[in-house]
Protein backbone atom coordinates (compact mmCIF):
# COMPACT_ATOMS: atom_id res chain seq x y z
CA UNK A 1 0.00 0.00 0.00
CA UNK A 2 2.82 2.12 1.25
CA UNK A 3 4.86 1.68 -2.32
CA UNK A 4 1.49 2.73 -4.39
CA UNK A 5 1.42 5.50 -2.67
CA UNK A 6 4.82 6.59 -3.17
CA UNK A 7 4.39 5.21 -7.05
CA UNK A 8 1.29 7.51 -7.32
CA UNK A 9 3.29 10.67 -5.88
CA UNK A 10 5.80 9.90 -8.07
CA UNK A 11 3.47 10.06 -11.12
CA UNK A 12 2.38 13.24 -9.77
CA UNK A 13 5.38 15.11 -10.34
CA UNK A 14 5.29 15.94 -13.50
CA UNK A 15 1.89 17.59 -13.29
CA UNK A 16 3.44 19.87 -10.17
CA UNK A 17 6.58 20.22 -12.64
CA UNK A 18 4.45 21.57 -15.13
CA UNK A 19 2.32 23.76 -13.17
CA UNK A 20 4.99 25.78 -13.40
CA UNK A 21 5.44 25.99 -16.93
CA UNK A 22 6.01 28.80 -18.84
CA UNK A 23 7.98 29.98 -22.04
CA UNK A 24 10.55 31.52 -20.11
CA UNK A 25 12.10 28.34 -18.17
CA UNK A 26 12.60 26.88 -21.66
CA UNK A 27 16.22 28.05 -22.46
CA UNK A 28 18.50 27.92 -24.95
CA UNK A 29 21.36 29.00 -22.92
CA UNK A 30 22.10 30.81 -19.51
CA UNK A 31 23.20 33.55 -21.68
CA UNK A 32 20.60 33.43 -23.96
CA UNK A 33 18.28 36.74 -23.88
CA UNK A 34 16.50 36.92 -27.71
CA UNK A 35 12.57 37.10 -28.02
CA UNK A 36 11.65 38.80 -24.61
CA UNK A 37 8.71 40.24 -23.85
CA UNK A 38 9.72 43.67 -22.58
CA UNK A 39 11.47 45.54 -25.84
CA UNK A 40 12.57 49.13 -26.29
CA UNK A 41 12.22 49.91 -22.62
CA UNK A 42 14.37 53.12 -21.99
CA UNK A 43 13.00 55.19 -24.96
CA UNK A 44 9.54 53.91 -24.16
CA UNK A 45 10.48 55.45 -20.34
CA UNK A 46 11.95 58.70 -21.59
CA UNK A 47 8.43 59.28 -23.58
CA UNK A 48 6.84 58.57 -20.11
CA UNK A 49 8.91 60.79 -18.18
CA UNK A 50 8.70 63.45 -20.45
CA UNK A 51 5.06 62.73 -21.00
CA UNK A 52 4.73 63.54 -16.84
CA UNK A 53 7.45 65.97 -16.42
CA UNK A 54 8.37 68.02 -19.20
CA UNK A 55 6.59 71.50 -17.75
CA UNK A 56 6.85 70.55 -14.03
CA UNK A 57 9.17 73.29 -12.34
CA UNK A 58 10.29 70.48 -10.15
CA UNK A 59 11.44 67.93 -10.62
CA UNK A 60 12.78 65.00 -8.46
CA UNK A 61 14.62 61.90 -9.37
CA UNK A 62 16.17 59.00 -7.33
CA UNK A 63 19.76 57.51 -8.71
CA UNK A 64 20.58 53.87 -7.83
CA UNK A 65 23.29 51.71 -8.90
CA UNK A 66 25.25 48.24 -8.84
CA UNK A 67 22.49 46.02 -7.52
CA UNK A 68 24.01 42.39 -8.33
CA UNK A 69 24.46 39.80 -6.57
CA UNK A 70 22.38 40.74 -3.52
CA UNK A 71 18.87 41.69 -4.91
CA UNK A 72 16.77 41.81 -1.67
CA UNK A 73 18.96 45.53 -1.15
CA UNK A 74 17.29 46.14 -4.30
CA UNK A 75 14.00 45.09 -3.50
CA UNK A 76 14.09 47.36 -0.01
CA UNK A 77 15.14 50.13 -2.24
CA UNK A 78 12.43 50.08 -4.42
CA UNK A 79 10.19 49.84 -1.54
CA UNK A 80 11.87 52.95 -0.25
CA UNK A 81 11.83 54.70 -3.67
CA UNK A 82 8.17 53.99 -3.82
CA UNK A 83 7.48 55.67 -0.11
CA UNK A 84 9.11 58.84 -1.45
CA UNK A 85 7.91 61.63 -4.16
CA UNK A 86 10.19 61.06 -7.12
CA UNK A 87 9.06 61.61 -10.92
CA UNK A 88 11.73 58.93 -12.36
CA UNK A 89 14.89 56.22 -11.18
CA UNK A 90 18.45 56.14 -13.15
CA UNK A 91 19.93 53.19 -12.53
CA UNK A 92 23.46 53.79 -12.93
CA UNK A 93 24.06 50.17 -14.22
CA UNK A 94 25.32 46.20 -13.22
CA UNK A 95 21.86 44.91 -12.44
CA UNK A 96 23.73 41.69 -13.37
CA UNK A 97 26.79 39.91 -12.37
CA UNK A 98 27.77 37.79 -14.95
CA UNK A 99 25.22 39.43 -18.17
CA UNK A 100 22.86 36.41 -17.45
CA UNK A 101 19.41 36.49 -18.94
CA UNK A 102 17.89 35.14 -15.32
CA UNK A 103 20.36 38.32 -13.59
CA UNK A 104 19.37 40.90 -15.87
CA UNK A 105 15.24 40.10 -16.10
CA UNK A 106 15.64 39.72 -12.00
CA UNK A 107 16.83 43.09 -11.66
CA UNK A 108 13.98 44.11 -14.41
CA UNK A 109 10.93 42.74 -12.45
CA UNK A 110 12.43 44.05 -9.58
CA UNK A 111 12.58 47.63 -10.86
CA UNK A 112 9.03 47.32 -12.58
CA UNK A 113 7.82 47.48 -9.07
CA UNK A 114 8.79 51.16 -9.22
CA UNK A 115 5.40 53.34 -9.63
CA UNK A 116 7.67 55.70 -11.37
CA UNK A 117 9.55 55.00 -14.42
CA UNK A 118 13.13 53.53 -14.41
CA UNK A 119 16.50 54.62 -17.23
CA UNK A 120 18.37 51.21 -17.10
CA UNK A 121 22.34 52.25 -17.78
CA UNK A 122 24.33 49.75 -19.49
CA UNK A 123 27.37 48.54 -16.42
CA UNK A 124 30.15 46.51 -17.42
CA UNK A 125 29.04 43.70 -15.88
CA UNK A 126 26.11 43.53 -17.84
CA UNK A 127 28.18 43.52 -20.70
CA UNK A 128 29.12 39.73 -20.19
CA UNK A 129 29.12 36.97 -22.21
CA UNK A 130 26.15 38.12 -24.37
CA UNK A 131 24.83 40.88 -21.59
CA UNK A 132 24.97 43.66 -24.47
CA UNK A 133 22.72 41.82 -26.84
CA UNK A 134 20.48 40.82 -24.05
CA UNK A 135 20.33 44.38 -22.40
CA UNK A 136 20.00 45.96 -26.05
CA UNK A 137 16.79 43.32 -26.48
CA UNK A 138 15.38 44.88 -23.35
CA UNK A 139 16.29 48.54 -22.96
CA UNK A 140 17.29 49.19 -26.55
CA UNK A 141 20.09 51.78 -25.63
CA UNK A 142 22.45 53.29 -23.60
CA UNK A 143 22.34 56.60 -24.90
CA UNK A 144 19.71 58.83 -24.35
CA UNK A 145 19.03 62.53 -23.88
CA UNK A 146 16.00 64.56 -22.77
CA UNK A 147 15.13 67.89 -21.67
CA UNK A 148 13.11 68.75 -18.54
CA UNK A 149 11.83 72.17 -18.34
CA UNK A 150 14.99 72.78 -15.63
CA UNK A 151 17.15 70.28 -16.43
CA UNK A 152 19.04 68.36 -19.41
CA UNK A 153 19.46 64.23 -18.68
CA UNK A 154 21.48 62.40 -20.35
CA UNK A 155 23.02 58.40 -19.99
CA UNK A 156 25.95 57.52 -21.60
CA UNK A 157 27.43 53.87 -22.33
CA UNK A 158 30.86 54.17 -20.73
CA UNK A 159 32.18 50.83 -20.89
CA UNK A 160 34.77 51.04 -22.97
CA UNK A 161 36.78 47.88 -21.73
CA UNK A 162 34.09 45.98 -22.47
CA UNK A 163 33.94 47.28 -26.48
CA UNK A 164 37.44 47.64 -26.92
CA UNK A 165 37.36 45.69 -30.11
CA UNK A 166 34.39 47.61 -31.81
CA UNK A 167 36.29 50.84 -30.33
CA UNK A 168 32.70 52.72 -30.81
CA UNK A 169 32.18 53.20 -27.17
CA UNK A 170 32.06 55.91 -25.67
CA UNK A 171 29.75 57.28 -28.31
CA UNK A 172 31.42 60.44 -29.20
CA UNK A 173 29.04 60.96 -32.13
CA UNK A 174 26.23 61.32 -29.35
CA UNK A 175 28.03 63.32 -27.38
CA UNK A 176 29.41 65.76 -30.16
CA UNK A 177 25.75 65.99 -31.24
CA UNK A 178 25.10 67.03 -27.69
CA UNK A 179 27.54 69.64 -27.50
CA UNK A 180 26.29 70.92 -30.66
CA UNK A 181 23.00 71.76 -29.44
CA UNK A 182 24.23 72.89 -25.77
CA UNK A 183 21.79 74.31 -23.15
CA UNK A 184 21.88 77.04 -20.13
CA UNK A 185 20.00 74.75 -17.72
CA UNK A 186 21.84 71.90 -15.75
CA UNK A 187 23.08 68.85 -17.50
CA UNK A 188 22.98 65.96 -16.01
CA UNK A 189 24.84 62.74 -17.28
CA UNK A 190 24.59 59.23 -15.76
CA UNK A 191 27.06 56.59 -16.83
CA UNK A 192 28.22 53.31 -15.02
CA UNK A 193 31.95 53.79 -14.69
CA UNK A 194 33.15 57.90 -14.30
CA UNK A 195 36.38 58.39 -16.97
CA UNK A 196 39.26 57.57 -14.61
CA UNK A 197 37.88 53.79 -13.53
CA UNK A 198 39.17 50.86 -15.07
CA UNK A 199 35.94 49.93 -16.97
CA UNK A 200 37.10 53.19 -18.96
CA UNK A 201 40.16 53.06 -21.45
CA UNK A 202 42.61 55.53 -19.89
CA UNK A 203 43.57 56.61 -23.58
CA UNK A 204 40.34 57.90 -23.89
CA UNK A 205 40.04 59.67 -20.38
CA UNK A 206 40.55 63.14 -20.56
CA UNK A 207 39.68 63.55 -24.40
CA UNK A 208 36.17 62.48 -23.12
CA UNK A 209 36.48 64.32 -19.88
CA UNK A 210 36.78 67.73 -22.16
CA UNK A 211 33.28 66.35 -23.88
CA UNK A 212 31.22 65.98 -20.76
CA UNK A 213 32.43 69.47 -19.72
CA UNK A 214 31.88 71.17 -23.27
CA UNK A 215 27.85 69.82 -22.82
CA UNK A 216 26.79 72.72 -20.58
CA UNK A 217 27.89 75.78 -18.04
CA UNK A 218 26.45 73.51 -15.29
CA UNK A 219 27.18 69.95 -15.51
CA UNK A 220 26.41 67.08 -12.88
CA UNK A 221 27.87 63.90 -13.42
CA UNK A 222 26.53 60.69 -11.80
CA UNK A 223 28.58 57.05 -11.64
CA UNK A 224 28.67 53.49 -9.88
CA UNK A 225 30.69 51.17 -10.29
CA UNK A 226 33.48 52.07 -7.45
CA UNK A 227 30.93 50.33 -4.69
CA UNK A 228 31.94 53.17 -2.25
CA UNK A 229 29.65 55.03 -0.19
CA UNK A 230 27.87 58.46 -1.80
CA UNK A 231 30.84 60.99 -2.53
CA UNK A 232 31.09 64.55 -4.34
CA UNK A 233 34.17 65.23 -6.66
CA UNK A 234 35.34 67.52 -8.80
CA UNK A 235 37.90 65.29 -10.63
CA UNK A 236 39.42 67.43 -12.77
CA UNK A 237 39.23 70.68 -11.59
CA UNK A 238 37.25 71.72 -14.24
CA UNK A 239 33.67 72.47 -12.52
CA UNK A 240 32.07 69.30 -13.05
CA UNK A 241 30.61 67.59 -10.21
CA UNK A 242 31.07 63.72 -9.94
CA UNK A 243 28.32 62.38 -7.97
CA UNK A 244 29.25 58.84 -7.04
CA UNK A 245 26.06 56.39 -6.29
CA UNK A 246 26.51 53.96 -3.72
CA UNK A 247 25.49 50.23 -4.74
CA UNK A 248 22.08 49.42 -2.77
CA UNK A 249 24.63 46.93 -0.72
CA UNK A 250 25.08 49.73 1.01
CA UNK A 251 21.06 50.66 1.83
CA UNK A 252 21.98 54.01 -0.21
CA UNK A 253 21.33 56.03 -2.89
CA UNK A 254 21.32 59.62 -4.15
CA UNK A 255 18.39 62.09 -5.28
CA UNK A 256 18.45 65.58 -7.16
CA UNK A 257 15.46 67.54 -6.81
CA UNK A 258 15.40 70.10 -9.92
CA UNK A 259 13.82 73.67 -9.26
CA UNK A 260 13.16 76.97 -10.99
CA UNK A 261 16.39 77.94 -8.49
CA UNK A 262 18.76 75.30 -8.89
CA UNK A 263 19.54 71.86 -8.00
CA UNK A 264 19.25 69.95 -4.29
CA UNK A 265 21.46 67.01 -4.03
CA UNK A 266 20.57 64.48 -1.07
CA UNK A 267 21.81 60.98 -0.28
CA UNK A 268 19.30 58.50 1.14
CA UNK A 269 19.91 56.07 3.53
CA UNK A 270 16.99 53.31 3.54
CA UNK B 1 33.98 33.87 -39.96
CA UNK B 2 35.54 31.78 -37.40
CA UNK B 3 32.24 31.44 -35.83
CA UNK B 4 30.49 30.06 -38.83
CA UNK B 5 33.09 27.36 -38.88
CA UNK B 6 32.48 26.30 -35.51
CA UNK B 7 28.91 26.02 -36.41
CA UNK B 8 29.73 24.08 -39.77
CA UNK B 9 32.03 22.28 -37.73
CA UNK B 10 30.08 21.24 -34.68
CA UNK B 11 26.90 20.23 -37.57
CA UNK B 12 28.83 18.13 -39.38
CA UNK B 13 29.88 15.94 -35.90
CA UNK B 14 26.73 15.72 -35.22
CA UNK B 15 25.86 14.35 -38.66
CA UNK B 16 28.85 12.07 -37.85
CA UNK B 17 27.60 10.82 -34.98
CA UNK B 18 24.04 10.08 -36.39
CA UNK B 19 25.41 8.27 -39.55
CA UNK B 20 27.27 6.12 -37.33
CA UNK B 21 24.41 4.98 -35.68
CA UNK B 22 21.24 5.17 -37.61
CA UNK B 23 22.35 2.02 -39.79
CA UNK B 24 23.39 -0.62 -37.08
CA UNK B 25 21.26 -3.01 -35.85
CA UNK B 26 20.34 -4.08 -31.84
CA UNK B 27 23.46 -6.36 -31.45
CA UNK B 28 24.81 -7.32 -28.06
CA UNK B 29 26.74 -4.68 -25.84
CA UNK B 30 29.81 -6.36 -25.93
CA UNK B 31 30.40 -5.95 -29.43
CA UNK B 32 29.02 -2.63 -29.46
CA UNK B 33 32.18 -1.14 -28.13
CA UNK B 34 32.39 2.78 -28.28
CA UNK B 35 29.33 2.85 -30.73
CA UNK B 36 26.34 5.06 -29.02
CA UNK B 37 23.44 3.22 -27.37
CA UNK B 38 21.23 5.72 -28.05
CA UNK B 39 20.96 9.08 -29.55
CA UNK B 40 18.75 12.13 -27.55
CA UNK B 41 17.62 15.51 -29.36
CA UNK B 42 17.01 18.03 -26.78
CA UNK B 43 15.02 20.99 -26.94
CA UNK B 44 16.09 24.13 -24.67
CA UNK B 45 17.74 23.00 -21.39
CA UNK B 46 20.75 25.60 -21.37
CA UNK B 47 22.54 23.60 -24.04
CA UNK B 48 21.33 24.98 -27.01
CA UNK B 49 17.69 25.92 -28.74
CA UNK B 50 18.29 22.17 -30.15
CA UNK B 51 20.81 19.91 -29.37
CA UNK B 52 21.74 16.45 -30.66
CA UNK B 53 23.70 14.14 -28.53
CA UNK B 54 24.85 10.38 -28.26
CA UNK B 55 23.93 8.27 -25.14
CA UNK B 56 26.11 5.43 -23.44
CA UNK B 57 24.72 3.38 -20.93
CA UNK B 58 26.18 0.74 -18.56
CA UNK B 59 26.54 -0.41 -14.44
CA UNK B 60 23.99 -2.80 -13.65
CA UNK B 61 20.72 -2.42 -14.93
CA UNK B 62 21.96 0.29 -17.62
CA UNK B 63 21.72 2.37 -14.42
CA UNK B 64 24.51 4.99 -15.35
CA UNK B 65 24.75 6.85 -18.31
CA UNK B 66 26.85 9.44 -20.27
CA UNK B 67 25.52 11.63 -23.14
CA UNK B 68 27.53 13.70 -25.05
CA UNK B 69 25.62 16.44 -27.15
CA UNK B 70 26.13 19.03 -29.61
CA UNK B 71 23.25 22.72 -29.64
CA UNK B 72 23.32 25.42 -31.36
CA UNK B 73 22.38 28.89 -29.77
CA UNK B 74 21.11 31.06 -32.44
CA UNK B 75 22.02 34.53 -33.12
CA UNK B 76 20.30 37.78 -32.10
CA UNK B 77 21.64 41.42 -32.30
CA UNK B 78 25.31 41.38 -32.90
CA UNK B 79 25.78 37.73 -31.17
CA UNK B 80 26.69 35.53 -34.34
CA UNK B 81 25.21 32.25 -32.61
CA UNK B 82 27.27 29.24 -31.64
CA UNK B 83 27.52 25.53 -30.57
CA UNK B 84 27.53 24.55 -27.32
CA UNK B 85 29.42 21.24 -26.28
CA UNK B 86 27.58 19.26 -23.27
CA UNK B 87 28.71 16.26 -21.13
CA UNK B 88 26.72 14.41 -18.68
CA UNK B 89 26.68 12.05 -16.50
CA UNK B 90 23.04 10.29 -14.96
CA UNK B 91 22.07 8.13 -12.86
CA UNK B 92 18.98 6.05 -12.60
CA UNK B 93 18.02 4.08 -9.43
CA UNK B 94 14.66 2.63 -10.55
CA UNK B 95 12.92 1.59 -13.04
CA UNK B 96 9.24 0.99 -13.15
CA UNK B 97 7.97 -1.78 -15.74
CA UNK B 98 4.64 -1.35 -17.07
CA UNK B 99 4.17 -4.59 -19.01
CA UNK B 100 5.67 -5.08 -21.96
CA UNK B 101 5.36 -2.19 -23.61
CA UNK B 102 6.26 0.88 -21.41
CA UNK B 103 8.39 1.72 -18.15
CA UNK B 104 8.65 4.41 -16.25
CA UNK B 105 11.90 6.04 -14.70
CA UNK B 106 10.63 7.89 -11.75
CA UNK B 107 14.00 10.30 -10.96
CA UNK B 108 17.13 10.46 -12.92
CA UNK B 109 19.53 12.34 -11.12
CA UNK B 110 22.55 13.82 -13.08
CA UNK B 111 25.43 16.09 -13.01
CA UNK B 112 26.34 18.24 -16.66
CA UNK B 113 29.00 20.56 -18.19
CA UNK B 114 28.62 22.59 -21.02
CA UNK B 115 30.95 24.66 -23.24
CA UNK B 116 29.83 26.94 -25.22
CA UNK B 117 31.72 28.48 -28.71
CA UNK B 118 32.74 32.10 -29.89
CA UNK B 119 34.74 34.81 -28.71
CA UNK B 120 31.89 36.70 -26.24
CA UNK B 121 32.94 33.70 -24.22
CA UNK B 122 36.23 33.36 -22.00
CA UNK B 123 37.47 30.39 -19.67
CA UNK B 124 41.29 32.82 -18.92
CA UNK B 125 39.70 36.53 -18.92
CA UNK B 126 41.35 38.50 -21.95
CA UNK B 127 44.04 40.79 -21.35
CA UNK B 128 42.66 43.74 -21.58
CA UNK B 129 40.84 43.13 -17.94
CA UNK B 130 43.19 43.59 -15.12
CA UNK B 131 44.26 40.72 -13.51
CA UNK B 132 41.63 38.23 -11.77
CA UNK B 133 38.71 41.01 -12.48
CA UNK B 134 35.50 39.10 -13.03
CA UNK B 135 36.83 36.23 -11.19
CA UNK B 136 34.44 33.64 -13.06
CA UNK B 137 34.55 31.99 -16.50
CA UNK B 138 32.12 32.45 -18.57
CA UNK B 139 32.53 29.69 -21.49
CA UNK B 140 31.58 26.92 -18.97
CA UNK B 141 28.82 26.19 -16.86
CA UNK B 142 28.21 23.05 -14.19
CA UNK B 143 24.56 22.44 -14.20
CA UNK B 144 22.45 19.95 -11.76
CA UNK B 145 19.91 17.82 -13.23
CA UNK B 146 16.70 15.46 -12.51
CA UNK B 147 14.50 14.34 -14.85
CA UNK B 148 11.74 11.82 -15.42
CA UNK B 149 11.54 9.55 -18.61
CA UNK B 150 8.69 6.95 -19.84
CA UNK B 151 10.32 4.69 -22.32
CA UNK B 152 8.30 2.45 -24.82
CA UNK B 153 9.57 -0.59 -26.27
CA UNK B 154 9.25 -0.90 -30.39
CA UNK B 155 9.05 -4.79 -31.79
CA UNK B 156 10.67 -5.06 -34.65
CA UNK B 157 9.64 -8.25 -36.14
CA UNK B 158 12.20 -8.78 -39.14
CA UNK B 159 15.38 -9.20 -36.27
CA UNK B 160 12.93 -10.09 -33.56
CA UNK B 161 14.41 -7.01 -31.58
CA UNK B 162 12.93 -4.47 -29.12
CA UNK B 163 14.08 -0.80 -29.67
CA UNK B 164 13.25 1.57 -26.53
CA UNK B 165 12.06 5.11 -27.85
CA UNK B 166 11.40 7.58 -24.24
CA UNK B 167 10.37 10.77 -23.78
CA UNK B 168 12.22 12.77 -20.83
CA UNK B 169 11.59 16.18 -19.02
CA UNK B 170 14.31 17.64 -17.28
CA UNK B 171 14.85 20.05 -14.76
CA UNK B 172 18.26 21.68 -14.45
CA UNK B 173 19.97 24.60 -13.01
CA UNK B 174 23.56 25.92 -12.75
CA UNK B 175 25.67 27.09 -10.54
CA UNK B 176 25.70 30.66 -11.23
CA UNK B 177 21.95 30.74 -10.28
CA UNK B 178 22.24 28.38 -7.65
CA UNK B 179 24.55 30.50 -5.82
CA UNK B 180 22.19 33.65 -6.58
CA UNK B 181 19.67 31.60 -4.75
CA UNK B 182 21.77 31.78 -1.18
CA UNK B 183 22.82 35.09 -1.92
CA UNK B 184 19.38 36.46 -1.72
CA UNK B 185 15.86 35.83 -0.63
CA UNK B 186 14.36 37.58 -3.46
CA UNK B 187 15.54 34.38 -5.47
CA UNK B 188 13.21 31.37 -4.42
CA UNK B 189 13.72 27.93 -5.39
CA UNK B 190 11.01 27.78 -8.26
CA UNK B 191 13.01 30.73 -9.66
CA UNK B 192 16.38 29.19 -10.48
CA UNK B 193 15.27 26.06 -12.45
CA UNK B 194 15.07 25.52 -16.18
CA UNK B 195 13.36 22.76 -17.97
CA UNK B 196 13.66 20.80 -21.28
CA UNK B 197 12.32 17.93 -22.84
CA UNK B 198 13.36 15.35 -25.43
CA UNK B 199 13.36 12.09 -26.83
CA UNK B 200 15.72 9.44 -26.77
CA UNK B 201 16.16 6.47 -29.56
CA UNK B 202 17.80 2.86 -29.14
CA UNK B 203 20.17 2.11 -31.68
Amino acid sequence: MRKFNLFKLILLTPVFIFTMVSCDRFLAHPYYGAHQKDHNYNPRNVEKILKNCKEKDTVRFAVISDSHVKYDFLVDAVKDINKRNFDFVIHCGDGSDFGLLRELMRTHNIMNDLKMPYLMVLGNHDCLGTGKETYKEIYATSDLCFDLKNARIITVNTNCVEYHEQNNIPDIMFIDGLIESPVEKPVFVAMHGAPWTDSFCSEKEVYYAKKLRSLGDNVICMYGHIHEHPMVDDYYGDGVNYYHVPKTAYKEYISFTITNDGVEYEAIEF
Amino acid sequence: MMVLNMKQLSFSLALVLLALTVNLNAQEKTRRGFIPDEVAVQYAGNIGIVSVGAGWNYAKNDCLGTTFAIGYVPDYHSYHGSACFSIREEYTPWKVKMGEVAAFRPLTVGIMTTLITGNNFWILEPHHYPSNYYGVMSKIRFHLLLSQQFDFFIKNKKHDSKRRLSFYYQVNSYDLNIIDSFNSEYVKFKDILDLAIGIKIEI
